[in-house]
């Protein structure tokens, strides 16, 4: 192979290593709950929404709910913003935020942003309750 | 000139180019009249956003205008000046046939690298009469001057270089305006990712130097990668 190709491939892949580096803290991050306590930094965390925990305050404009990970652990969600439309009937919701220390010690996530999944028509449970209704097999 | 050495040819275009430009002010007049109209459009409408201050859920204060938010918006104004202006560089040489003299008297690198110089020249010049102006106009702060050179030079060396190439790749298409666009989003987005991820560091309080060498350290490795990746492969698009 050339020299000058060989070092331009050396320099390449060095200065790629280096951006996707820095490129990287632009991102947030997927992780479960215990690792969001851990970690301190901006993060996302997707669960299961407890509706029944659910909580809308109209002075404050904040959305308190519990959320529950795949490993069962649990924590409360802050978001601040508008309450999204499909809250109340979505299952899962991915809440982008802080995990921080309250003054009676417990853990919050103070989110700012949500993504909610829309309940779909087309898992399982819901074909099966579809057939019983209409009487397919 | 087919005898000398590769930097030499490509000084000999790059005083070429600058001297056909300081004479006909093509890419100069298109970027100048671009950025300024720009700028007085942004001065009229958002001074009175200047002093607006927001209070978020939590009861905090903000300024409706930070400066972040000023340093993204001059960066917007750069790139649209850029690709207005250099993308001529390549295509002004097929439209006048003096690529194929190019072609014969210089190789490729040469020609790459002279391109490149030219650009960083105008649109450097661009920058150092528009930021003083645009920072005057919206009452954007220096910050951190460790981080906010590195940005401006850095940032403007990358922004040359993806213009460069992807005014080289455009040349070669008939459709060469939709196709500049279209190559140059990808490679532009993560320039301004980057670019916005240093300006939060520069006006944060706290600036530490793990931070200041992977955000800036950041821009200047993306415009190697990208010189380097289009230095290597340039021949391919510039050689029939």
């Amino acid at each position: 192979m050339n020299k000058a190709v060989l070092i331009g491939l050396l320099i390449v892949s060095g200065a790629m290593g280096f951006t996707l580096w820095a490129f990287s803290s632009s991102m947030t991050p997927y992780v479960d709950i215990h690792q969001a306590e851990q970690m301190g930094t901006r993060v996302q965390v997707r669960g299961k929404i407890l509706h029944n925990t659910a909580h809308w305050s109209f002075t404050k404009h904040t959305l308190n709910f519990m959320l529950e990970d795949s490993h069962k652990d649990e924590i409360e969600v802050v978001y601040h913003g508008p309450k999204p439309e499909s809250f109340d009937t979505a299952p899962e919701t991915a809440a982008t935020g802080i995990v921080q220390k309250q003054p009676d010690g417990t853990l919050v996530l103070e989110s700012s942003s949500m993504v909610v999944k829309c309940p779909s028509k087309y898992d399982d449970e819901t074909k099966s309750a579809l057939r019983g209704a209409y009487g397919k097999a | 000139m087919s005898g000398s050495l590769w930097y030499q040819q490509a000084v000999a275009l790059w005083r070429k180019d600058l001297r056909a430009e300081l004479r006909t002010r093509v890419a100069l007049g298109s970027m100048g009249v671009f950025a300024l109209a720009s700028l007085m459009l942004i001065a009229l409408s958002m001074l009175s956003l200047k002093d607006e201050v927001f209070v978020d859920a939590l009861g905090h204060s903000h300024l409706a205008w930070d400066n972040p938010a000023k340093m993204a918006l001059l960066w917007v104004l750069f790139c649209f000046a850029a690709f207005a202006g250099l993308s001529h560089s390549f295509v002004h040489e097929e439209s006048t046939g003096t690529a194929q003299n190019l072609r014969l008297f210089m190789s490729a690198h040469a020609v790459y690298a002279g391109k490149l110089f030219f650009n960083f020249t105008v649109l450097g010049a661009i920058m150092l009469v528009i930021t003083p102006i645009y920072m005057l106009l919206t009452g954007m702060q220096v910050g951190g001057i460790m981080v906010f050179v590195p940005i401006m030079v850095w940032g403007g060396m990358s922004l040359a270089a993806v213009a460069t190439t992807v005014a080289a790749l455009a040349s070669r298409a008939h459709t060469s305006g939709a196709l500049f666009g279209a190559i140059g989003l990808p490679m532009l987005i993560v320039l301004l990712v980057l670019i916005m991820q240093a300006a939060k560091l520069c006006y944060s309080a706290h600036i530490d130097t793990i931070s200041i060498v992977k955000d800036t350290g950041g821009l200047l490795s993306y415009g190697i990668l990208i010189i380097t990746l289009s230095a290597l492969s340039f021949h391919f698009v510039w050689e029939d």
